[in-house]
């Protein structure tokens, strides 16, 4: 009975598919240029059952989460000590604005020359490309905290753990996890682009390999595949912020009030 | 600095006190040459035109602000820096909006390590003392002004500070809570022996509550009166309707209004 409240997003959906199925099949063009939405299925049957799209996904899956905490666990620290101390921002700006001016994506095939083409490589990949957002974000999340909270925390005599325990990090969050929305999307990117230019799995290694193969039908699996993974990422980032975000969220009003203990 | 701060029984010792703010070019004077001093008990109110520097004067005794020139003797020392036993209610509640009306009355203790089971019952007693019951899991955002500024009173009573600075803490309550809330203060007062310097606009609030009150000029701040209140204690409401309180009255307006 739910379905009802889709209905737009379907119709349009099915009229999509419909209009991809009509142009596939009426417009003479070949297979290997566009097929059609039943050939993607049954690639997609295939595939899915011989387990090789587990495989390629997984291991994208590995590169681009483990890019991710490693961007973050620098970006973070680096971030937050350059929020607080100025001198360290003044050095370390022109590296970063350098850094920010080069494509990191064309950085990639040094960094496969330099750490091989395994593991390694794509997750320092995906770590440069998350690294930028984040830092901004922690810098800007810092600093635009209250003067007059930090003043109650000096009053109250906080160390400096404390303040950033009590303050700083809940202040900063919807910053962090606006940054953290941006950055786990641009980290499938990273994971990629390092398959694209070398590797022996991954989605973007089954891209290349179709593409050579001219498996039209499984690029379009595989890219479904990605898309699925981001918009996955992206909704557990989402998760994460409805419920340590939950006190400026009235949407979730009755689901976050705890009585009694 | 010079730092001779002398041994005697005022609790805080104001001496030739000035302070700019100074944003790149020009100081900005805002307090200019005060003296006064507060005796361990007592119960100041500062009264003083709008912008005249009566927060700012209050960030320096919270030791949030060092002196541009003179001195402030906290305890016979120095204050150079925050203490522990100095309360502040700001003048906008500056509530965590993350925590709950609990959870912000809470956090002074948390910070000093008090266990979790003996902060909450602290915290629960604050909340009955300013009214607050049944509100415990509110967070800021669904309070009134005057229901926040009571949960600040009550973060600042929680951890029983020595010195109580109050930053017109009961401007935004109504006229019945409000002396509700002068009575419940008056009678932390009397059972703590906390001492307290309180900003305010209301000159039957100042002499209602102080034992003495200081009048400042308009910014940069100067002292214009320091009064002492003669009322004996308990004051009854009639201390309201004697020719005294409106003598005293005419002569803060008069400080106040004097050129
Ligand atoms: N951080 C700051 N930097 C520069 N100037 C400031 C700063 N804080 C306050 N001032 C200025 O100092 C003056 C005194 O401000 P303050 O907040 O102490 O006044 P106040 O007496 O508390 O006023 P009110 O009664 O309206 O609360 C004002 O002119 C204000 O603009
Ligand atoms: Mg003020």
């Amino acid at each position: 009975m739910r379905w009802h409240r889709f209905l737009p997003e379907i119709l349009a959906l099915g009229v999509g598919l419909l209009l991809w199925w009509g142009v596939a099949e009426w417009s003479g063009l070949p297979r290997f240029i566009l097929p059609s939405p039943v050939d993607v299925y049954h690639k997609a049957r295939y595939v899915i059952l011989s387990g090789l799209l587990w495989k390629h996904a997984w291991a994208t899956l590995v590169e681009v989460v483990l890019g991710l905490l490693l961007g973050l666990s620098v970006a973070l620290p680096l971030g937050y000590l350059m929020a607080r101390f100025w001198v360290l921002e003044r050095a370390l700006s022109p590296y970063l604005v350098a850094s920010q001016a080069m494509p990191v994506v064309a950085l990639a095939p040094l960094l496969i020359i330099w750490f091989g083409p395994g593991l390694f490589s794509k997750v320092l990949i995906c770590a440069l490309i998350v690294f930028f957002p984040m830092l901004i974000n922690t810098v800007v999340g810092i600093r635009n905290i209250p003067s007059e909270w930090r003043d109650l925390l000096r009053v109250l005599h906080a160390s400096w753990w404390q303040t950033l325990w009590y303050l700083e990090w809940p202040a900063a969050l919807p910053v962090l996890a606006g940054g953290l929305r941006i950055a786990a999307t641009l980290s499938v990117i990273g994971a990629v682009v390092g398959e694209f230019i070398a590797a022996d799995r991954g989605l973007g290694f089954l891209i290349n390999t179709a593409r050579g193969r001219y498996d039209t039908a499984l690029v379009f699996v595989a890219l479904g595949a990605l898309t699925l993974m981001a918009l996955s990422l992206y909704a557990a980032v989402r998760l994460l912020e409805a419920r340590l975000l939950a006190w400026q969220n009235h949407a979730l009003e009755g689901t976050r009030v705890h009585r009694g203990g | 600095m010079s730092a001779v701060c002398p041994a005697g029984k005022a609790l805080l010792w104001v001496h030739d006190l000035s302070l700019a703010y100074r944003n790149g070019g020009q100081p900005f004077w805002v307090l200019q040459d005060l003296n006064f001093q507060v005796p361990e008990g007592g119960f100041l109110a500062v009264l003083g035109p709008s912008g005249c520097g009566k927060s700012t004067l209050l960030r320096v005794l919270a030791g949030l602000l060092p002196p541009t020139r003179g001195q402030v003797c906290y305890a016979s020392r120095p204050l150079a820096a925050p203490q522990p036993e100095i309360g502040l209610v700001f003048q906008h509640a500056n509530l965590l909006p993350w925590r709950t009306v609990l959870q912000n009355i809470t956090l002074p203790l948390e910070i000093r390590g008090v266990t979790r089971r003996e902060a909450e019952a602290r915290a629960r007693e604050m909340v009955a003392l300013v009214g607050l019951e049944g509100f415990e899991h509110t967070l800021p955002r669904d309070l009134s002004g005057g229901m926040a500024q009571r949960v600040a009173l009550a973060r600042a009573l929680v951890y029983r500070p020595r010195l109580l600075l109050l930053d017109e803490p009961f401007s935004p309550l109504d006229t019945l809570t409000r002396e509700q809330m002068w009575e419940e203060l008056l009678r932390i007062w009397r059972h703590t022996g906390v001492t307290i310097l309180m900003v305010t606009h209301s000159m039957t609030e100042a002499l209602v509550l102080a034992d003495r009150v200081l009048v400042l000029s308009p910014r940069p701040a100067r002292l214009r009166l320091d009064l002492t209140v003669p009322f004996p204690r308990p004051r009854t409401e009639e201390i309201r309707f004697t020719p005294l309180f409106g003598e005293l009255v005419r002569r803060i307006r008069e400080a106040i209004l004097s050129g």
